[in-house]
């Protein structure tokens, strides 16, 4: 379970706070959507859930409970391994989020290799297992593969396995669909479903797009200028938006008809 | 297959123009090979009669073609104003030069390298300015500056070495190498700071990819994420920039040899211009273009081992 309290970020370099004391919970075997507009603290706001802010970059307050452990608090080499094991986190970008000159297998079994003693011909195979937990058609062809190899959701289905190898209790995940062309999107959301379904994980799933989360997310939290402005069952909050804002970001949305599927929206082309 | 054809192909033919172009700028520069060695005073016949003999008699092309077939044979003519062949001049020059470039160019990766890496690292903002200052310093001094410099400094105050009488690499060899190396410092010094730099840069901008987080979030530290992922990325980039830098070191070699009476190819190539003394120059210039087009070559080969399907530059995602 993840338990944001009252989280303040503030970058060093900006007059104001990324993100301004939130407070929200990701409950055992639930996912819950994260949305608002570009620049609103979304990202920021995962990449601290993931312990990955630059602390030399911010000043940091409030608490991140992962299971009841402080991440703001936990010492440096602590962190790190519960990085590893505890939380995984998928990017926007898969193509980005790869290293280029790595074959996609070695790649989703860093987790591994880092952070257990176990033999290289049994990390492949739990390698090969997450790639088909993630519906990868051939896994040996595309555990020797290049990124560039493969394509754009293939290489997101990489990325969602190099977080699941290490049987992660909580997924980040940061817009992973936004990168991706509408049929390619709707399949990732529904694996993601699945995923939950099926191993109980828990998942923070960010998007600008409503439409995005509605159709997975049991409950949203609405995000504006590094504050969380609405939150609640993701149903109620489409029927009876309390905000103006998040009316305005349901407007935007084009109307969903073809049930997940119909995700896209038009602010897509233009954010990051 | 193919590809190296074609390279080798491309390589010859730049080569062939290379010597063509030469030969071309004797025809066109002032100054008559005979006229320059016999000097003023001399007869118009006695110059007509060396014109004759040095075969400076015959037409342009008929010259070059002749040149040209000597050269591929392995036969490189004789020398105008040494009256010897060109070969024999040349070989005991190639010695010094290729140890002051090797020194250069050893003092370049193992003092540029680490420091640009140990950059990369360090960001406090007064190591930065210092930095800066340093580095801008460095590589705004003309090579020649920093050579009288550096040869003023080590060898008039501190006696490390006796600018001028060097000793013969064949006879004393630790003496040689060792006035060398002040040589090749004065190469090296302003190229460290450029490698350093460029590493810097290229390993910065590296560290700021997704990929780099997405690695840290599986667990990796930092100092792992650099080692596992990102020196292999910055790779290419630092392969080519060292393989322009051992190009660019044929040049202002020449020019440091001149500073510090370094017998070698860079000081035989002055000379013999100033003698118009084609065969050998013609002959230094494809030798070193040759070795500027392979160590351009040599760095293509050893990216496309790091990235077998070649990314092509820096244009990836
Ligand atoms: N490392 C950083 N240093 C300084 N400012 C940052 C840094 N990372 C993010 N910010 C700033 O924090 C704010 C929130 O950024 P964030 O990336 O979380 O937005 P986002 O909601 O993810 O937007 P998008 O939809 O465009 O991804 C932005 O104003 C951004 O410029
Ligand atoms: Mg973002």
């Amino acid at each position: 379970m993840l338990e944001i309290r009252n989280l303040r970020v503030h970058f060093y370099t900006r007059p104001v706070p990324a993100v301004d004391g939130i407070d929200l919970t990701v409950p055992d075997g639930e996912i819950v959507g994260l949305v608002g507009e570009s620049g609103s603290g979304k990202t920021v706001t995962a990449t601290a859930a993931a312990g990955l802010l630059d602390r030399g970059a911010c000043e940091v307050s409030g608490r991140i409970l992962l299971n009841g452990e402080d991440l703001l608090t936990l010492p440096a080499r602590r962190l790190t391994a519960l990085r590893g094991r505890a939380v995984g986190m998928v990017f926007q970008d898969p193509a980005a989020a790869l290293d280029p000159l790595m074959r996609a297998g070695k790649q989703a079994g860093e987790a591994l290799a880092l952070h257990t003693k176990l033999p290289k011909s049994e990390r492949k195979a739990a390698v090969l297992q997450a790639f088909r937990d993630v519906e990868l058609p051939d896994p040996e062809r595309v555990y020797n593969a290049y990124p560039r190899e493969l394509s754009g959701g293939m290489q997101q289905r990489v990325m969602i396995a190099s977080a699941l190898v290490s049987s992660p209790s909580l997924l980040l995940l940061d817009e992973p669909t936004t990168a991706l062309d509408v049929t390619v999107q709707a399949e990732i959301l529904a694996l993601l479903k699945r995923l939950n379904a099926e191993k109980g994980i828990s998942m923070l799933l960010i998007s600008h797009d409503l439409n995005v989360v509605r159709h997975v997310a049991k409950r949203v939290a609405v995000m504006q200028g590094g504050k969380l402005v609405e939150t609640g069952e993701t149903e109620a909050l489409f029927r009876a938006p309390r905000q103006d804002y998040t009316k305005r970001l349901i407007a935007a949305a084009p109307k969903p008809f073809g049930g997940a599927a119909g995700v896209r929206m038009r602010g897509d082309a233009g954010s990051e | 297959m193919k590809t190296l054809l074609k390279k080798t192909a491309s390589l010859l033919l730049t080569l062939l123009l290379t010597s063509f172009l030469v030969f071309l700028a004797f025809e066109l520069i002032d100054g008559d090979p005979a006229r320059t060695m016999l000097g003023d005073q001399a007869t118009e016949q006695r110059v007509q009669a060396l014109q004759a003999e040095l075969g400076l008699d015959k037409p342009f092309f008929t010259r070059y073609i002749g040149w040209l077939g000597g050269f591929v044979t392995g036969d490189f003519g004789v020398s105008f104003s040494y009256r010897q062949p060109v070969w024999e001049i040349l070989a005991p020059k190639l010695g010094p030069t290729a140890v002051t470039g090797a020194l250069a160019f050893l003092l370049i990766t193992v003092c540029g390298l680490p420091l640009g890496l140990f950059s990369a690292h360090w960001k406090h903002p007064a190591v930065l300015a210092v930095r800066t200052f340093f580095e801008q310093l460095i590589m705004a001094v003309p090579p020649f500056v920093l050579g009288i410099g550096l040869s003023w400094g080590f060898g008039v105050v501190l006696h490390a070495f006796t600018p001028g009488d060097f000793p013969a690499l064949s006879e004393d060899p630790l003496g040689a190498v060792r006035y060398l190396f002040f040589a090749a410092l004065a190469l090296a010094v302003p190229r460290i700071a450029m490698t350093a730099r460029m590493l810097r840069m290229s390993v910065s901008g590296e560290l700021g990819r997704d990929y780099v987080r997405a690695s840290m979030a599986r667990g990796a530290t930092r100092r792992q994420a650099l080692t596992r992922h990102v020196l292999k990325n910055a790779l290419p980039a630092t392969v080519a920039f060292l393989a322009q830098t051992m190009a660019e070191l044929v040049g202002s070699g020449v020019i440091v040899e001149q500073v510090f009476g370094v017998p070698g190819v860079g000081r035989l190539l002055v000379a013999s211009i100033g003698n118009r003394d084609y065969p050998v120059v013609c002959t230094v210039i494809v030798m070193l273009a040759f070795f500027v087009l392979v160590s351009g070559a040599l760095a293509d080969a050893v990216n496309l081992m790091i990235d077998p399907g070649r990314r092509g530059g820096k244009s990836h995602a």
